[in-house]
């Protein structure tokens, strides 16, 4: 008969008592996101778009282009490649309840909200470093197409600016998507609200009081990430984010007490 | 180890669970017999916290569920096993289910050797057989060598080979302190391994005995060269018998010493003497039955 017994250490009840460590749990949720393709695929379309993006905008480069010239190359690619993410991010908060892989970690760390949170920790850091490698491969790209074009590719540094500040956009539409998906567990759903309903929301009237600027999440994130905004603008701008990403995430934690399945 | 008091849950207007109290004790296989929907699951899911109960308290170890902040090594669980992720490799899963137990790598393949799955480590679990997702569910849950051990159903799918394996590591378990909770379908098999049954029926525990006091029919057959003899003596003692096919006697109320005793005090020759055993699954359909009338 086969010994089963495997050799971890004597544990006292104190040990667990404390949950599983946070970084331990973000450690084995960056291996779970690697077996998760949808997440890997949406990552890699991601980059595909922001990069097709740089070459179509380099192509349409007339005359000798100049470094400032250059943060016109990332601002389309950089709104394909930011936007894409509210959709990934509702793929990620989707995956585990669809693939269920909920259950295979419940049941061994059974804090909800803290493997949820461990959930959205992991995933941003594959976003911030998504996205440092959108910004490095823009420049290439970028370099390769003026010097396929016959300029110099000094002008392809030009990048580096906007690229630097399309990380706050992109982490804003990743927590987002990855609240409304937590909340909806349904990728159709969040993309609904997140690409159709939230678009409309800027149109929202209570009596003659324009309520709409307090909710308009496009037109925040594009504010805040250009460093448009303004004392007067600041506010609804931050108040919209807060709430696409609090008033999800609030009803992500209340399903979170549901049985797991 | 793990108990289960006055434990109440209902799905809306459902009631999955009603005052339901179950003991597993530490070097005890408690199996869990019930119809489909008869909330062996539910109550099997409250142990890992994955299903609060409305009222009652679970424990483990004498600490309440909801303040265990992690499970492996002290309990675990293997449950729906074609609900495992498909698209991750059987080496992936008990990875994620080894690290987050505080288990060393080193384990996972000594595991999956054990469950028979090594050629198939790197194989995403969508391409295994039901059997193999079986297997990888068990190997999940003994992957950190829990106390407690919650099994559902689990040799549905699964090979005579390595259903007789199983049997081997729950009473091998028993045997070094831990505690088991088995549920299945298959009545021989929980009758094998379990030293405790609790019948769970709508929600109640319809019986909750030692398997002994369960099966024990309080009756001897006996076979004797001259049965005629034996039930004459043993009804001018009061016993009743009966005549079974192929001339053995069932003698009710005597235990396989008293009845052992007359026909040696007879003179006859005894070629077959045995306590009568009650099946699992006659006193299942019974009790359930007695459940479904009340």
């Amino acid at each position: 008969m086969s010994d089963l017994s495997t050799s971890t250490e004597p544990r006292t009840m104190r040990w667990y008592l404390q949950p599983v460590p946070f970084g331990k749990l973000i450690l084995v949720h960056l291996r779970i996101w690697r077996a998760q393709r949808a997440v890997v695929a949406g990552s890699l379309l991601a980059l595909a778009a922001g990069l097709a993006g740089v070459i179509a905008a380099t192509a349409r480069i007339s005359g000798t282009p100049t470094a400032a010239d250059a943060n016109s190359f990332l601002t389309f690619p950089s709104i394909a490649f930011s936007v894409l993410w509210l959709a990934i991010g509702a793929l990620a908060a989707c995956a585990p309840f669809k693939a269920r892989w909920a259950l295979v970690v419940l049941t061994v760390a059974p804090r909800r909200a803290r493997w949820l949170a461990a959930c959205l920790a992991s995933f941003l850091l594959i976003v911030t470093a998504v996205t440092a490698l959108f910004a490095v491969l823009s420049i290439a790209v970028a370099a390769i197409a003026l010097t396929v074009k016959g300029h110099s590719p000094a002008a392809a540094l030009g990048v580096a600016r906007p690229a630097g500040v399309l990380l706050l956009p992109v982490l804003i539409q990743a927590v987002v998507g990855f609240a409304l998906g937590a909340a909806t567990r349904s990728v159709a759903a969040s993309i609904i609200v997140g690409y159709v309903l939230a678009p409309l929301a800027p149109m929202i009237k209570i009596g003659s009081a324009g309520v709409g600027r307090w909710l308009d999440l496009t037109g925040s994130v594009a504010a805040i990430s250009s460093g448009a905004a303004t004392d007067r603008t600041l506010l609804p701008a931050v108040t919209s984010v807060l709430f696409w990403v609090i008033l999800p995430s609030l009803i992500a934690w209340f399903r979170l007490r549901s049985p797991i399945e | 180890m793990l108990t289960f008091e006055n434990v109440h849950k209902s799905f809306g207007s459902t009631q999955a669970l009603s005052e339901v109290s179950v003991r597993v004790d530490r070097g005890t296989v408690v199996g869990l017999v019930g119809h489909n929907g008869a909330g062996k699951s539910t109550l099997m899911k409250m142990a890992l916290g994955l299903v609060t109960p409305d009222s009652g308290e679970v424990t483990v170890a004498g600490k309440p569920v909801t303040q265990i902040g992690r499970f492996g090594g002290l309990i675990a669980a293997s449950f729906d096993a074609s609900a495992l992720p498909a698209t991750w490799t059987a080496a992936t899963m008990l990875s994620v289910a080894g690290e987050l137990s505080g288990v060393p790598s080193s384990q996972v393949p000594h595991m999956l050797e054990k469950v028979g799955l090594s050629a198939a480590a790197g194989k995403k679990i969508g391409q295994f057989s039901s059997g193999m997702r079986q297997r990888l569910a068990l190997a999940v849950a003994l992957v950190s060598d829990p106390q407690v051990l919650i099994l559902d159903e689990p040799t549905n799918a699964l090979d005579p080979v390595i259903s007789h394996e199983l049997r081997g590591w729950v009473t091998q378990h028993a045997a070094r302190g831990g505690s088991v909770l088995i549920s299945s379908h298959n009545l021989q098999e929980v009758e094998q391994v379990a030293d405790r049954i609790v019948v769970m029926h709508k929600g109640h525990v319809a019986r909750d005995a030692a398997i002994g006091e369960l099966l024990d029919a309080n009756s001897v057959l006996v076979r004797v060269d001259q049965p005629a003899t034996l039930t004459q003596t043993l009804n001018q003692l009061g016993r009743r018998v009966t005549p079974l096919p192929g001339g053995t006697l069932r003698v009710e109320a005597a235990t396989t010493d008293e009845v052992g005793e007359i026909a040696a005090a007879q003179g006859l020759v005894v070629r077959e003497l045995s306590a009568e055993r009650n099946q699992l699954s006659d006193i299942y359909q019974l009790i359930t039955a007695e459940g479904a009338a009340q």
